[in-house]
């Protein structure tokens, strides 16, 4: 008995060795069973990883890979509760709910939601803040711990733990999604890897997000106002004519404002591009503001509003799309609101600048054949506001359409009028209105067109001044005027005052070279500088009146004089204007006309003069047409005049018969 | 210390001196003997088995892993003669250490610490010079597993370690030279 319980030690031995494989057996299932976990869990980081690459590389939408990366990533993660923030825009940048969710139904889980889409989350506060500011992934491994702000609401809905990650693009967060768990705890360290790989392939998808809607701006906006552009507004004007067509008997109407800016040229040639591009910006916000302030029952948006859009189409040209307008009237309103916004000085960083804007009206409804057709409507009657004098509104009508293709051949005629020699130099006498002597001349251009016959500067200056024609023309009749004065001061008044008045339009007064050019002139023709006069008018002196100062005085340095023409027409402050070393002031001749019979009238020329003879300046009343004007005129103390009633301007051999009949008769007359 | 290293010592005791003596050997280091070759164990167990088998046999221990070394490198030859068959010269076998199989021995037993030799000497030059650091400082189990290559090209080794850690020094230098066995 002893024996068979004595153990055989051989026999011992034989069993430790089969206990000692016994056990390598089941060690070494372990280790193949962790490895094949471990394998598993690899295999399902890949799967995951592989379907977020692959959908984040066909993504289009930014809020579909999110739906689907929640989706997937709640699967993976067994978490019932997903939710994505993006960054708000503007300041602060802060965390807004997008409303994508992953969550199941009930009340308790609704509340959480609710709650969540309402808050912005500020850097720093809570998980989603967090995030936010570190720029890493982060948990919470009991949220009746922390003091999370849902906590109260995540416990009803029964969730326990939560973590989230930030979607990055380069170091910016971009998107924030947070995910709750059921089960308290940390999520283990190859979960957070695997994360933030997530979060680099959405990154990836909000950046070429970005970049598409970067290159589309870029297509459709001006980059230098930020408007939309010529694309965009005429592929909205177009979307505008068929929702036209498809309304009732496609009776609704649209409107198309065409406008510019008057003296944007001068603005841009005398202070430079840059200026010119500033003002161009603060043009945009006052028509976006003027806009949006009469629209107030549509949503806005940045540049107009859900029923009007502006557009840039180039330079200094603005559309103006108004959809659904009821009458004509409205356009008007529209139209004479913007005219009066444009038309108060814009606060430049370095000018006061003075601008205003014409403009052309059209309308389109269902029946309008495309888009281009009512912008070129439109631009017609800018055409024709502009050519009626600028800083008024125009509505097209079929009629300017015919006017209009003759303006347009007068401008091709134009071209080249000055090298065939069709342009000449005729010379108004300028008066004194006590002996009635001719003190001087205004040179005035003429065209003699091939088959129009005459044509008065009224018809084509204008055109010129559009076209960049009237330097040439300026500089040619300058030279023209001076070296005629010459001669005739050399034949008839060797030693007396005969002088040369010379107008000069704003756009080439604007000119930088435009003081040199001046100076050019009297040197090449000999003319001594005091018998110039340079006509400017009171918008042209006006439009930046501390320039113009400072070149009248230089000019006036050399003993250039200068006449403010048309004075009494335009708007200017007085006081700016009598800053100016002015010498002539020149009526114009709708406070001249009919003077005699108008009592008014002679009150404010009484005071003109008054005002003049005070501060010693001369004054020259145009456009005397009657006797009893001219006794008016006189009785007034006016101290020259020029008008019918004393001649037409006269070309070069009757201005001779003229001043000839003047000097030999006054050699033995002498005043 | 990775399951392999434990098993190879269990099979060239086992067949040099049978069962039996590896029985005793893990009784005498308290050992538990459950190694599988994908597991890893700690490291003094190899110390406590070489202590074991130096008493054992009245040997230092440092001739202990020299010998076992010597006899583990044909098992090893069996099992992967891959890392073999490219050469016939122990010298250029022993050059692809860190390069080839030390790779290989990382991607079959993840977590593998494979000790880094740094090679001294051109291409041409006859002798070896390889110098090994490691806490563990087994650079006895270098030296033999040097010789077992040898041996498997038929080669003879002589091998000198001028400096070893073992008597104070930082690193071990170990310099070989082969010669066709005679």
């Amino acid at each position: 008995m002893s024996e068979a319980e004595a153990p055989d030690p051989e026999l011992a031995r034989l069993l430790r060795r089969l206990e000692r494989e016994r056990q390598i057996r089941i060690e070494a299932e372990n280790i193949a069973e962790q490895g094949l976990r471990d394998l598993y869990e690899r295999q399902r980081e890949l799967t995951l990883i592989e379907a977020l690459i692959t959908a984040a590389n066909e993504a289009v939408d930014v809020d579909a890979i999110m739906e689907f990366a929640l989706r997937r990533i709640c699967k993976y993660s067994n978490c019932p509760v997903g939710h994505v923030y993006l960054r708000a825009e503007g300041p602060g940048r802060d965390l807004v709910s997008t409303r994508i969710w992953q969550v199941p139904r009930g009340e308790a889980f609704e509340a959480f939601c609710r709650i969540a889409e309402a808050t912005r989350v500020a850097s720093g506060v809570g998980l989603a803040g967090r995030i936010l500011a570190t720029g890493e992934a982060t948990w919470i491994e009991d949220l009746t711990d922390d003091n999370f702000a849902r906590a109260a609401l995540a416990r009803q809905a029964g969730l326990k733990a939560a973590f989230g990650f930030p979607v990055l693009i380069g170091a910016e967060v971009a998107a924030v999604l947070e995910f709750f768990s059921k089960r308290p705890g940390a999520p283990d360290a190859s979960m957070l890897r695997i994360m933030a790989q997530v979060g680099t392939q959405l990154g990836r998808v909000i950046e070429r997000k970005r970049a598409r809607d970067h290159l589309t701006h870029h297509a459709y906006h001006d980059s230098l106002t930020g408007l939309p552009n010529r694309a965009m507004f005429m592929e909205r004007l177009n979307q505008a004519i068929a929702a036209a067509r498809a309304s009732a008997e496609g009776g609704r109407r649209l409107a198309v404002l065409f406008l510019d800016l008057d003296r944007f040229k001068t603005v841009n040639d005398s202070l430079g591009h840059l200026v010119g591009d500033e003002l161009l910006v603060l043009v945009a916000r006052r028509l976006a503001a003027c806009l949006r302030a009469g629209d107030q029952a549509s949503r806005e948006y940045r540049y107009g509003t859900e029923r009007q859009l502006i557009g840039r189409l180039g330079g200094d040209e603005f559309t103006i799309l108004l959809d659904d307008v009821r009458q004509t009237q409205d356009a008007i309103e529209v139209a004479e609101r913007i005219m009066h916004e444009l038309g108060l000085p814009f606060g430049l960083s370095k000018h006061e600048v003075y601008t205003g804007a014409s403009v052309g009206i059209a309308f389109g409804d269902g029946s309008s054949r495309n888009g281009h057709d009512i912008v070129r409507q439109a631009d017609i009657a800018l055409y024709r506001a502009k050519s009626r004098g600028r800083g008024r509104w125009e509505l097209f009508d079929d009629a300017m359409g015919a006017q209009v293709a003759e303006q347009l051949q007068l401008e091709r005629d134009l071209h080249g009028a000055l090298e065939r020699g069709e342009l000449r130099v005729h010379y108004q006498p300028i008066v004194s209105l006590q002996d009635s002597r001719i003190q001087g001349f205004e040179a005035l251009v003429r065209w003699e067109h091939p088959e129009k016959g005459w044509i008065m500067p009224g018809d084509f200056i204008l055109l010129a001044e559009e076209t960049g024609q009237i330097h040439a023309i300026g500089q040619w009749m300058l030279h023209q005027a001076c070296s005629q004065i010459r001669r005739w001061r050399e034949s008839f008044d060797p030693q007396g005052a005969l002088y040369v008045s010379v107008n000069v339009s704003a756009v080439e007064f604007a000119r930088r070279d435009f003081v040199q050019r001046v100076l050019e002139a009297l040197h090449a023709t000999g003319l001594p500088p005091q018998r110039l006069k340079l006509e400017i008018t009171e918008s042209a002196a006006m439009a930046d009146p501390e320039r113009t100062q400072g070149q009248l005085k230089e000019l006036q340095g050399h003993g250039i004089q200068f006449s403010l023409d048309d004075f009494g027409t335009g708007f200017s402050s007085l006081s700016h204007l009598l800053q100016l070393p002015i010498h002539t002031l020149k009526i114009d001749r709708s406070f001249v006309n009919e003077i005699d019979a108008d009592g008014r009238k002679r009150h404010v020329l009484d005071t003109i003069v008054a005002l003049a003879r005070n501060l010693d300046i001369e004054v020259v009343a145009e456009g005397t047409e009657t006797s009893g004007e001219v006794d008016c005129l006189s009785a007034l103390n006016c101290h020259y005049a020029q008008g019918f009633y004393f001649s037409h301007a006269l070309d070069q051999k009757a201005a001779e018969v003229m001043l000839s009949k003047q000097f030999d008769a006054g050699a033995e007359r002498p005043e | 210390m990775k399951g392999i290293v434990f098993n190879l010592l269990a099979q060239v005791v086992q067949r040099e001196y049978g069962e039996d003596a590896w029985d005793a050997m893990l009784e005498s280091a308290s050992a538990s003997g459950v190694y599988t070759s994908l597991g890893t164990y700690p490291d003094d167990e190899v110390g406590r088995l070489v202590q074991a088998a130096a008493s054992m046999l009245g040997q230092p221990p440092q001739a202990i892993l020299r010998w076992f070394g010597r006899k583990a490198m044909p098992i090893l030859a069996d099992r992967f003669p891959a890392f073999f068959d490219p050469h016939t010269h122990t010298r250029d076998f022993v050059l692809t250490l860190n390069d080839i199989v030390h790779p290989e021995v990382r991607k079959l037993y993840p977590g593998a610490l494979c000790p880094v030799f740094d090679f001294d000497g051109d291409d041409d030059d006859e002798v070896v010079q390889m110098r090994y650091h490691s806490h563990r400082k087994l650079c006895a189990l270098a030296h033999g597993f040097v010789e077992g290559a040898a041996d498997h090209y038929g080669e003879t080794a002589i091998v000198t370690e001028p400096t070893c850690m073992h008597r104070g020094d930082e690193a071990c230098l170990i310099v070989m030279q082969f010669a066709k066995a005679s």
